[in-house]
Order: structure tokens, then sequence, then C-alpha cells
């Protein structure tokens, strides 16, 4: 393969992009905007949809100026070695951890909806095992996979509308009635599950058109903004906003909820698919930290994610129950969506202010190289 | 390198093989109880209550016989009696095919949050099984014997799946639709009620639910018109009675809208009924097929006589059973905005409610028989 075959196009990283962020944790979505939000829930979720926009365009600041670099080294420019690795490490360990949680929420989902047989620690044993194999064969073949599970996750958010027949519209009345503070407290907590458009700064030079970058980008936030705002809305239509937070996964009850012909229940097909959408999510997300891990110690790539694999493989170990998991992702997230805010916008900044021709070592090199 | 991965690709295959082996192999149809209904009962005599969840099981003794069994399960809680079950029974007990749940009306009476909790969180459950009240005890229900069918429940399944054909029956009557009408704001739950009449599973009425339990049952003449006024796009009959000879049918199908008005804290609702239909039977207006003078005196005469009934069902609804059964509450609450704290069955029992009805005959059918041209 040439190294020209393993560019991406531009609307590859809009599938990757949208891949990377919607996982499996969007079937419980609704019920923690819901539980604030209450009907207006969906509003906040649009609201939401401001953090990865941010991300967006703070990103296309740095993309525009250094388009053949990526965030971890310009971090490793702007602060020097020491302090930019121990940045870069921080922001490996986010992918990392949101990978450990996909991993354990996608195996407590499966196992609470149909594979309850299978004993918590071999579903983390075969989705680890295969999310590490994917991300081995590198982002060109991850690329193409987002692109099979894009249509999947359609044919589930399309099958979600068949329920509108049984509902009513009077679930999501009145609008704007929860009240503004509460819509915008919906919204913070919300924006937790739009993490991970910060991958977007660690994958960009290897697109091909890199003026299409921020096109592909801000089409992907829409597109992500518009299925979530879309999952909480048929959740709280079908459900109302009463039996929504009593649920742990309501999205799923909507799927379930409608006969089909010969297969009667929609909910196998519905978790066959959830299952290929978790497995793309947590590769992407692996890809990503073992990514930026290669770039602090310089060892093959291959091997990295051999070494990172038994922490994917053991801390999912320790979320067998959904409650705890729930409980430490509420707690870590919005520290980790604090930190990416203010990495970014630093990077960002500097970008802005420091001359790029300034930034040369003792030794005469351009401290960014601009081929990676 | 071609060798290496088929090696690979075979290890792997028998180790994902030796991992997923859970075990549990393929369970042949004559080792399960299948469940086709359950039956919730209580006794209330004791200091703690006790449960009885009787659930009628299918049995495949020879090739094309299905007969039944029920296996009875006494308890102090609803999961205990599971296990109560499991000691009758020589096979595995499966959950996931049942047609129906059976409440009896002491059950009913009791309240159902705790069932609805054992139901909502079980995920091999069924949520489009029906649920039905009934009156006496549910395990005689559950032992009725069919006679064309292996058991009650599949009875009981098909006599809830025909019933919106008549009555202004609607088809809400399964557990999903339980899980969002109790407790949810301004909703509230109905069910069909069953009796055994001349040895004959019969729909004698609605039960009526606030909150989780069961206040009232309404009889099947006064649940005619509870369910005109509250459900949308159902079927049912409206007749125009004279005397015994002279007498008018309509068979069609209603259309609901509601608005709600707000003024000085008082409720007001606008209940607005379009009743389209087809005239099954004409003794009384001897030149319907030849006068829309006749025709639109017939609807005016109808439209008033319904609005009546519904009047009555309305006050009755307001001050014997002083439950909101035609779910006013619910647009209201969309309207003016939710608020947990709000009572909704007060506040519509004492709220000015209002029924316009507007009948439409849109066939006559064949002809009419008793037809006289008329000498206007």
């Amino acid at each position: 393969m040439n190294k020209k075959n393993r560019l991406l196009t531009a609307s590859e990283l809009f599938f990757i992009l949208v891949g990377c962020i919607i996982g499996i944790g969007v079937t419980s979505l609704p019920a923690d905007v819901v539980s604030i939000a209450k009907q207006d829930g969906w509003i906040s979720t649009i609201i939401g949809g401001i953090y990865p926009l941010y991300i967006v365009l703070m990103g296309g600041i740095i993309i525009k100026k250094y388009p053949d670099s990526n965030i971890m080294n310009l971090s490793k420019a702007f602060f020097g070695k020491i302090i930019g690795n121990i940045l870069n490490i921080l922001f490996m360990l986010q992918f990392l951890f949101y990978a450990v949680m996909v991993i354990s929420g996608s195996s407590n989902q499966l196992r609470a909806y149909s594979i309850y047989f299978i004993p918590h620690f071999k579903m983390v044993m075969i989705l680890a095992l295969v999310a590490c194999y994917a991300s081995i064969k590198g982002l060109k073949v991850l690329a193409r996979f987002t692109v099979i599970t894009f249509f999947l996750l359609l044919i589930v958010i399309l099958a979600s509308t068949v329920s509108f027949k049984f509902a009513s519209m009077l679930n999501v009345k009145p609008f704007l009635g929860a009240g503004i503070p509460k819509i915008l407290e919906g919204s913070m907590q919300s924006s937790f599950s739009y993490a991970n458009m910060e991958i977007l700064l660690v994958i960009y030079p290897y697109v091909q058109e890199k003026k299409k970058i921020l096109k592909a980008a801000l089409t992907s936030t829409f597109v992500i903004t518009l299925i979530y705002a879309w999952i909480v809305f048929t959740s709280i239509y079908f459900s109302g906003p009463d039996l929504v937070p009593k649920q742990l996964w309501p999205f799923s009850f909507v799927a379930e909820s409608f006969k089909i012909p010969l297969v009667n229940n929609f909910r196998y097909i519905n978790i066959t698919i959830w299952i290929i959408i978790a497995y793309k999510t947590i590769a992407i997300e692996f890809y990503a930290s073992t990514k930026i891990l290669n770039n602090i110690i310089k060892v093959k790539r291959k091997w990295i994610c051999f070494l990172l694999l038994p922490v994917i493989l053991i801390f999912p170990l320790l979320m067998e129950n959904e409650v705890i998991r729930r409980e430490i992702s509420s707690k870590v997230i919005p520290w980790i969506t604090l930190f990416n805010i203010a990495y970014i916008t630093l990077i960002a900044l500097l970008t802005i202010l420091i001359d790029k021709n300034k930034l040369i070592n003792k030794k005469g090199e351009k401290l960014i190289n601009e081929k990676i | 390198m071609k060798r290496y991965s088929l090696i690979i690709i075979s290890v792997s295959c028998i180790v994902i093989y030796l991992i997923f082996n859970s075990g549990q192999g393929v369970v042949p149809i004559e080792k399960r109880d299948i469940a086709s209904g359950i039956s919730f009962d209580i006794d209330k005599s004791g200091p703690i209550n006790e449960y009885n969840v009787a659930a009628s099981a299918y049995t495949f003794k020879k090739p094309d016989e299905i007969s039944s069994v029920v296996l009875e399960g006494i308890a102090k809680n609803i999961p205990d009696t599971r296990s109560n079950r499991q000691n009758v029974s020589n096979k595995e007990f499966f959950l996931g095919l049942q047609k129906v749940f059976i409440y009896s009306e002491a059950a009913a009476k009791d309240g159902i949050n705790a069932s609805i909790d054992i139901l909502l969180s079980n995920q091999e459950l069924n949520d489009a099984a029906w649920i039905v009240v009934c009156k006496g005890e549910a395990l005689d229900m559950l032992k009725y014997k069919s006679e064309s069918l292996p058991t009650a429940s599949d009875h009981i399944n098909g006599l809830i799946e025909a019933s919106p054909q008549q009555n202004f029956m609607s088809k809400n009557y399964k557990i999903v639709d339980m899980y969002v009408r109790v407790n949810s704001e301004g909703r509230d739950l109905v069910l069909p009620y069953l009796e055994i009449l001349k040895d004959k599973i019969t729909l004698t009425g609605m039960a009526v639910f606030k909150k989780d339990k069961m206040v009232a049952q309404i009889p099947m003449e006064e649940a005619i018109y509870m369910n005109f006024l509250r459900e949308d796009k159902v079927k049912g009959v409206l007749t125009l009675q004279k005397d015994s000879y002279h007498y008018i049918s309509t068979y069609g199908i209603v259309k609901r809208k509601v608005q709600c008005e707000k003024t000085n804290g008082k409720y007001k609702f606008n209940i607005d009924l379009e009743f389209k239909g087809k005239i099954v039977n004409n003794t009384m207006y001897t030149d319907l097929m030849g006068s829309t003078k006749t025709l639109e005196e017939y609807s005016h005469e109808l439209e008033e006589q319904t609005k009546k009934s519904c009047y009555e069902f309305i006050n009755k609804m307001q001050n014997v059973y002083k439950v909101d059964c035609l779910e006013l509450g619910r647009d209201a609450a969309a309207t003016f905005g939710r608020n947990p704290q709000t009572d909704w069955d007060d506040v519509v029992c004492n709220s000015d409610i209002i029924v316009n009805v507007k009948v439409k005959v849109d066939n006559l059918g064949r002809g009419q028989f008793l037809f006289q041209k008329s000498s206007r």
C-alpha cells in the first residue's frame, strides 16, 4: 500500500468523527438529560452541541496554520518537551478512559438486554481484543469500518420512527416548559456525551484534502447533534418525561416496542447493530490513545497497542455494575471536559500568538516537523 | 505469512468457542414451562399480605396436541412466588411468550406498583402482553377451560385483541401502555374488566386506576361513553331509540381533539368529537335515503343524545369516581406546563368540561328496506 492510499478522504473523516462520538452510550443519554430538563431534554441536547462545535472551531484555527502537524507536536513545541508530554499523556488518558467506559458500558447493556448468560469478563475480553485488533490495522481500515457502521446506525434511527404511530405529541409539550435554567443545566449534562471530538486534532494530518477538513468536521458536528436530539426526542415522545428517567437505557425501550413480521421483536436486530457500533467506538478511541502514546515514546504503534491492551482488559472488569460505572463517569467526565476546553483553547491561542518561524531549537531545526 | 494466519484463525476459533460455550445448551420445548398467562391474587386476611402468583404453562404430550397446566406459587412477596412455583414444576420456567397478565380485583385495588417494577426490570419479558382485571380470583380465570384453545390466556388474548371492533375499545391495554400511564403526569390507566358469566369469560366493563390503585369498576354501558370520550380513532355503535320498533344505529369511528383553557386558575376543557360512520339499521326514518333534510335531522338528534349521555358520564366521573379517566390532565399539563405536585384528578373533577359531538353519516349501506318517498 502506498502512502497516498493510506490518507483519508474528507468524507471518511466525517464518518470517523461521527463514529467516534456516537457509541452505545446514546441509548442511556435520554435518561441523564430528561431527569434534569424534563420534556425539553431534546432542546438541551441541541444546546449541548455547542461543545463539539467549539472544539471544531478551535481546531480550525490550529489546522489552518499547521495543516501537517498535530496537537501532540504543537504542545511539545509550545510548552517544551517535558510539560508538553505531560499534557499529551493526560490527553491520551482521556481516550483510554472513554474506551474503558464504553467497553464496560456495552458489556453491561448487552448482558442486561440479550446475552445475560455470558459473564462480564468474557464480554470484556472479546470487546477489548477485537477493538485492539481493529486499531492495529490503522486509520484507513477504521475509516472504512465507520462508513458501514454509520449506515447501521441510520437503520436503528429510522426504525425508531415507527414508534411515532403509537405515542403522542402531548408527551413533549409544552416546549420550553421546564424553564431556561433547567434546560441549560441539562445541556451541560448532555455536552459530556459529545466527548471525543478532540480526536480531530490527532488525525487531521492524515486527511488528503486539507481545505475540506473544517467543512467535514462541521458537518459531522451538525449530524451528531441532529442524531442526539432525535434520540432524546423519540425517547420522550414515546415514553413521556416521567418514564424516561426510570430506565437505564430509554432508547432501547423505544426500539423494542414494535413488532416486525417474522422477526417478532426488533430487540435482537437492535442489539446486534449496537454491538458493531460499540466495537467501532472502542477501536477508534483505542487507536487515538495509542497514536498519542506513539508520539510520546517512539515505539512501533503495534507494540503500543499490546502495551495498552491490559488497561482496557482489566479496568472494565472493575465496573461490572452499571451503577458504579455511571458514578465513576459522572465524577471524571466533567474534569476531562474542562481539561479539553482549557488545553485546546490554550494551543489555539498560542497558535495565533507565536510566529511559526520562531519555533526552532538550538540546533536550528524547526521544532514542528512538517512531515509526520 | 498465509500459513501462519490460517493457524491463528483456527486457534482463535477454538479459543472463542471454549470461552463462549456457556454450558447452556439448547433445551427442548418439552422440558420448558412456557408461560402463556400469569395471574396475580392477594390475600390480605393475615398480618402480612400473601401473594398467589400462578402461571398457566403449555404442556406438549403428543405431537399436535397442546394442553396446559396451572402452576401456583404462594409467598409473602411476588419474587418469592417464583421459587414456590418451581417447587411444584418438573420443568424449567420460561417467561417471554406470555400473552396476558390477570389481576384480581383485590390485587389491583391493593396497588400494582410492585408488579410493574418486577415486569419492567425483567429483560426477558415481552412488552406486548395484555393486562386485564377480573372479578373474584384471578386463578379461577386462569383455570377456565377454553373449548377451542389450549389455555384460558389464549382465549383472553383473542378476546382483548378483537375488542376494538366494538364498544369504542382501544388497543392500549398492553404492558407497555401500563408503564407509560401509571405514575405519569395527568395520565390514568384503564384496563378491561372481565368476569365469568354463564361459564363464559365476558368483558363486563372497565377498571379505572388512580396512580397504581384501582378505584372504580365502570359497567360496560357507561364505559362505552368513557371510551368514546377518552380514546382517539376507536370504533363502535351509537343508537337512537324511541321504542322497541323505532330506532336507528350507526357504526363508525370517532376522532377526538381536546382544547384546554385556563381562566383565573380554573380549567375549562373542550372535547371535540367527530363521529363518522355508516348507518347499519334504521327503522325510525322512512325517508332517510331520499332526503338530506332527514339526514341532517338525524345527525342533529344523535349529536344531542350522545352529548347528553357524555355529560351524564362526566357528571358521574366528577362526583362519584373522582378520577380523571379521560386523561384531560395530560392535555392541560401539555398546554400549561408540567408540575409533579399538581393533582390532575382533582383539577379535572372541579373543572368545566364541554363536549362537542359532530355526527357525519358517510355511508348508508346497500339500501333501506323500509324506504318510502317523502311526502315533504
